[in-house]
């Protein structure tokens, strides 16, 4: 059994570098262009570097219950909403119009994504192990969605730098930052932007826990955290009291007493862009044409309905 | 006044490696590796190159008990409302095996008693590690625990109390709650901390609790103190950076260890995570690692001061 020696460290704590940001000029596929770079002020905060860097910034929609996904995708709608007021965005659940946690603008639609993706058996509970299945959603709702299946962080920052959110799963820890457990923590998160700093690049994303308003990992943990999504135990442990099958919509193979995630969530971008605006790339994915199951609200996109019109922006 | 602690000696730190390369929640187990694989729990000899499968069933995030190993069990399917359960598998193959409904898990510093929650009913039950039996207490979880990420319980000497982070509602306010498993006396020691935050306790073999509160945020706050029996408490620990969640172990009566960031990557609230010796003499606190890559939770034997958990066992040989 092979033994490594880690190396004793001293007793001293390293101080945190100081932070100093190194601008990168970059062509629209993402790659350095070897210009002279500008050196950013020293005094520049943390706030004024984040939001520099950010240059598809979302605002906040906080999740109740497991549905990460659908509000991870509420906050693009609104991020392209704030933009062009005919963009759609839509509520995840009925309640969420009782709180500005959950949204920040008033529905163009009375159709609510959580029914949607259960009607169309996506989900059960709104856990959405299928990126595919989650930009379908986002096609139901009027925009153009494509899937980037096995990329790497250049496709990311190709889509960043043309102000494109990137919806992404990763494996979350407790603290909301990228986790290492193979994916039984698997949450989803919007990439807003990215930023090198003492030669370390970093990537900036908001997801639905609101914990920071802007979460910033290095772009290392990120990605171990993104191509580690492995297994759930989702539909083998008891959620809310009940133990729920995989949603019929959707297809996990079992792996051994849990399901594999790999191929349906793992090292993928889901790009969200409203019509007219061109996609960077990827498979395009269309609404399910199929109808939905009996007893599911369907509508369409209806700017100014009543429910919009008793609710201010926020 | 707390006195100066002593500080243990300790050799380099070596990481042992599962012959398995998928193995996850590696622990040392009576001398050897016990981890988790594709087919169940195995087992494997120091210097081996072949693992055992030693229960061909979903257990996962095993813990060293004494003579037993407990393991949570992921439900296989069936009927709804089937329960996870704390598998507890004995060395000696002519015991039982001891299955309780429950996902909270804790042991007591002297392996006398295993503790076990149900965040399905709030109901506490002790498991007796030399008779194998399991009693039904008067405790009951008062708030929540969140299933996906069960927080660790801290069991007193003994095993007749338990300290446990309650949270009200999901991802709310959290509370470090004090349970007497005789009596069924519920107290909240600390909290509740405004959300997003957690809070673990750990009970020390002088009677006092040590507390730690991660407040989360954009501006992280994390403290590690001890909170006497009498008097106030004393923050030993203050750090600006987001921590992974474990309970310390005691190296001495005077030095805990964890894993802990003390500092974060430039512009991020999270940072490099080691292994680190906190004195509850209140100074500085000492890495043991340096790699920043740390992850699992720290255990002290009495030949070695351990971080389990993770794919792979970090040791580091007293001296």
């Amino acid at each position: 059994m092979p033994r490594f020696p880690l190396l004793l460290s001293g007793l001293f704590v390293t101080p945190a570098h100081p932070v100093v940001a190194t601008p990168v000029l970059r062509a629209p596929d993402g790659m350095e262009i070897h210009a002279p770079t500008i050196a950013a002020p020293k005094s520049l905060s943390k706030a004024a570097l984040i939001a520099a860097a950010k240059t598809a910034p979302v605002p906040q929609r906080v999740q109740i219950g497991p549905t990460c996904g659908l509000y991870a995708l509420g906050m693009v709608m609104d991020s392209w909403h704030a933009k062009d007021p005919q963009a759609p965005t839509v509520f995840v659940r009925e309640e969420d119009s009782a709180s500005p946690k959950q949204h920040n603008y008033p529905p163009t639609s009375p159709e609510r994504m959580l029914g949607y993706a259960q009607g169309q058996g996506f989900t059960q509970l709104g856990e959405m192990f299928s990126a595919e299945k989650l930009a379908a959603t986002a096609a139901h709702f009027g925009y153009q969605a494509s899937l980037h299946e096995d990329v790497g962080l250049d496709r990311l920052y190709a889509i960043l730098d043309k102000g494109h959110p990137a919806l992404v799963a990763f494996d979350v820890d407790w603290n909301g930052n990228p986790g290492d457990s193979g994916g039984l923590r698997a949450h989803y998160a919007v990439i807003e932007g990215y930023l090198d700093l003492d030669g370390q690049r970093y990537v900036v994303a908001k997801h639905g826990w609101g914990v920071e308003s802007d979460h910033v990992w290095r772009a290392a943990d990120f990605e171990k955290a993104w191509r580690g999504m492995k297994q759930t135990e989702f539909y083998s442990k008891p959620q809310d009291g009940k133990l729920h099958a995989v949603p019929d919509g959707i297809a996990l193979p079992k792996d051994g007493a849990r399901h594999a995630i790999e191929k349906s969530l793992a090292a993928k971008i889901i790009e969200i862009v409203p019509a007219g605006e061109a996609l960077v790339g990827g498979r395009v994915i269309g609404a399910p044409a199929v109808a939905t199951r009996p007893g599911t609200i369907v509508g369409s996109p209806l700017a100014g309905s009543p429910l919009a019109a008793s609710m201010a922006p926020k | 006044m707390f006195r100066a602690a002593i500080l243990p000696k300790l050799g380099a730190p070596e990481v042992l490696t599962p012959p398995l390369s998928s193995a996850q929640g590696t622990i040392l187990h009576g001398g050897s590796l016990v981890f988790v694989s594709d087919g169940g729990l195995y087992r494997a000899a120091l210097e081996a190159f072949e693992a055992e499968l030693i229960a061909a069933e979903p257990l996962f995030e095993p813990v060293h008990a004494g003579s037993w190993i407990a393991a949570r069990r992921s439900a296989q399917g069936g009927a709804p409302s089937h329960p996870d359960a704390i598998v507890l598998l004995p060395d000696d193959p002519a015991r039982p095996r001891v299955v309780v409904p429950g996902q909270g898990l804790g042991i007591d510093p002297g392996h006398t008693a295993a503790v076990i929650a149900s965040l399905d009913d709030g109901s506490i039950r002790r498991v007796d590690l030399a008779s194998g039996e399991v009693a039904a207490t008067s405790a009951r979880l008062g708030g929540s625990m969140d299933p996906m990420m069960s927080p660790p319980i801290a069991v007193s000497p003994g095993g007749r109390q338990i300290l446990v982070m309650e949270t009200d509602g999901e991802r709310g306010p959290a509370s470090l709650v004090l349970h007497d498993l005789g009596s069924g006396d519920r107290k909240i020691m600390v909290g509740p901390i405004p959300a997003p935050s957690w809070v673990l306790g750990m009970f020390t073999p002088a009677g006092d609790v040590l507390v730690q509160v991660m407040r989360l945020g954009d501006s992280p706050r994390y403290t590690l103190s001890r909170l006497p029996k009498s008097g106030v408490l004393a923050t030993l620990v203050d750090l600006a950076v987001a921590q992974p969640q474990s309970l310390p172990a005691f190296v001495t009566p005077d030095v805990v260890a964890l894993p802990l960031s003390l500092v974060a990557h430039p512009i991020a609230t999270y940072g490099p995570v080691d292994l680190v010796l906190v004195p509850l003499s209140g100074s500085a606190q000492i890495p043991v690692t340096k790699t920043g890559d740390v992850r699992g939770r720290a255990r002290a034997t009495s030949t070695a001061l351990l971080v389990e958990g993770g794919s792979v066992l970090i040791s580091v040989p007293r001296r």
